[in-house]
């Protein structure tokens, strides 16, 4: 039962961590904490799904709304958050505004396609794995697979390309990277877009998972996955996988253990208790600084 | 003539920091903006550099109007600057940081000769080369400003107030290091409040006083000015 539900929330911790690393990409960047993120997560599964539904054919159908939403998270930062930075506004409004595109996203996703829930098709079906009493689904070690494949190449765009340089020395002190001859607006482009990739892959898998998706899908697992981002130290690659991890582990025990009411706040309790011991996180720089 | 600026006036919010600044540059030459706190020689550089935006006014670099580009396409022209507070990448390497300076550079071997270059001039960023940039003492992290902006092979540097918080020996050093980058070809504009040690390494000056120049000329000339020596010089 106990290894059951580790497994359970591994796979599911993997979705949770493919969205935290958009948190962490665009936070990395921008000091911003991007709260539209969620709703680019539910974005990107429904546009799988009309991909989908319109004979794309399931790979195909995710890898064009792997670029749609891409687009869509370069088209918030060129819309609503690059004429905020040109005139040196406060954070906070970024920070409100990206709620605001978060309400606009989920509001014109349940204009165009109603709110009610709508199947998704299982991605993966062959079989699953038994190792004494515990079952892992064929769907679940692929969201592993998927996810870790995903998370490697992440981590090898942004330290061993030369984009990747740029996103880091943007990301420590954008006037110097800007004179060095990077187009630091790009730089920011490409990371909404990497971000809004990532989120589609995390709302392919998960819907993949339960089968279903739906326009707020976005909401709560948004919260939770900026709860695993935070966790692990916002910013860090590896610690948006160990927090999302975290998340998805201590969520399926509660779910099991203590009832599916407290699955939702499990990791919000987590996240407070961690902070408190760790103010930056498991993996968090100490000290950092907007420059 | 390599850098030509007519008339530059440039507003800082309400503030008018630039008031028609008119100055040359000639190719091959070091020349150098002295001038006390809040004259506007960063302000000069920033509208240069496209970091602040000139209202009125033109700059001119070998020909082609610059005037309000785009920071980062500076270096492709060929400018680059090494920034006032030096802007290192604190959590970067040192060869990461000076890869960042070629940036815009395509070609692995130029990429690779810039290293050679830059370690030469600065053994010592050689000796360092891994570890990362914010761990360097000032002096060396000055050095590795002045490589950085080198590795896109510049025709014009920018120096910005490159002795700023220097122990003694490096602020010799660091002239030192000017003289032979301009030996090797490179024309330098410099930006001091060391108006001694800048005097002294340049071809021609300019003294800018609240936005405006108020003399030019040979350095040598500048420095023998009874008016400079008492107000920048400590002499008189």
């Amino acid at each position: 039962m106990l290894a059951q539900q580790i497994f359970n929330g591994l796979a599911l911790g993997m979705g949770y961590a493919l969205i935290a690393v958009g948190y962490s990409l665009v936070f990395g960047i921008l000091r911003l904490v991007n709260f539209s993120h969620g709703a680019i997560y539910a974005f990107g599964a429904e546009m799988a799904m009309v991909f989908i539904g319109l004979n794309f054919g399931i790979v195909p159908g995710i890898i064009a709304s792997m670029i749609l939403t891409g687009i869509l998270g370069i088209a918030i930062d060129k819309i609503a958050l690059e004429p905020l930075r040109k005139k040196h506004s406060m954070p906070i409004a970024s920070l409100i505004t990206t709620i605001g595109v978060s309400n606009i996203i989920t509001n014109l996703l349940i204009v165009f396609l109603g709110s009610e829930k709508r199947n998704f098709p299982q991605l993966f079906n062959f079989g699953s794995v038994k190792i004494g009493s515990v079952v892992i689904s064929s769907t679940q070690i692929m969201m592993c697979v998927v996810s870790l494949i995903l998370m490697g190449v992440l981590v090898f765009i942004v330290y061993k390309t030369k984009i990747g340089l740029a996103m880091r020395a943007s990301e420590q002190n954008a006037k110097a990277a800007n004179l060095m001859g990077i187009n630091v607006n790009f730089v920011i482009s490409f990371t909404f877009f990497l971000a809004g990739m990532s989120a589609t892959i995390a709302g392919a898998l998960v819907g993949g998972y339960y089968q279903i998706v739906y326009p707020n899908m976005g909401f709560m697992a948004g919260l939770k996955a900026f709860a695993a981002a935070v966790l692990g130290g916002i910013g860090s690659l590896p610690g948006a996988l160990l927090g999302g991890l975290i998340v998805g582990v201590s969520e399926s025990m509660a779910a099991s253990f203590m009832g599916s009411t407290y699955r939702d706040s499990i990791a919000f309790v987590i996240l407070i208790i961690v902070l408190i011991v760790r103010p930056h996180g498991l993996f968090g720089r100490k000290g950092i600084t907007k420059v | 003539m390599m850098l030509k600026i007519n008339d530059l006036n440039t507003y800082y919010g309400a503030i008018h920091a630039l008031k028609g600044i008119d100055m040359e540059v000639d190719e091959g030459e070091i020349v150098s903006l002295i001038g006390s706190n809040g004259a506007g020689k960063t302000t000069l550089l920033n509208t240069i550099t496209g970091v602040a935006r000139a209202a009125k006014g033109t700059v001119v670099f070998k020909g082609r109007d610059i005037t309000n580009i785009p920071s980062y396409a500076m270096t492709k022209l060929k400018i680059s600057i090494s920034p006032e507070g030096r802007e290192v990448f604190p959590e970067l390497t040192v060869e990461e940081n000076l890869r960042l300076g070629a940036y815009i550079v395509k070609d692995k071997g130029a990429i690779s000769a810039g290293y050679d270059r830059v370690y030469d001039l600065f053994p010592r960023l050689k000796e360092r080369y891994k570890q990362q940039a914010g761990t360097l003492s000032g002096g060396e992290q000055q050095m590795l400003a002045v490589g950085r902006a080198l590795m896109s092979s510049p025709e014009l540097l920018l120096l910005d107030e490159p002795s700023l918080g220097l122990a003694p020996n490096f602020v010799l050093m660091i002239f030192d290091m000017i003289k032979e980058i301009n030996k090797q070809g490179v024309t330098i504009l410099l930006i001091e409040q060391n108006a001694n040690m800048a005097l002294s390494a340049s071809d021609r000056a300019y003294v800018l006083e609240n936005g405006k120049v108020t003399m030019s000329g040979e350095a040598k000339k500048i420095a023998s000015d009874p008016k400079i020596k008492k107000a920048y010089l400590g002499l008189g």
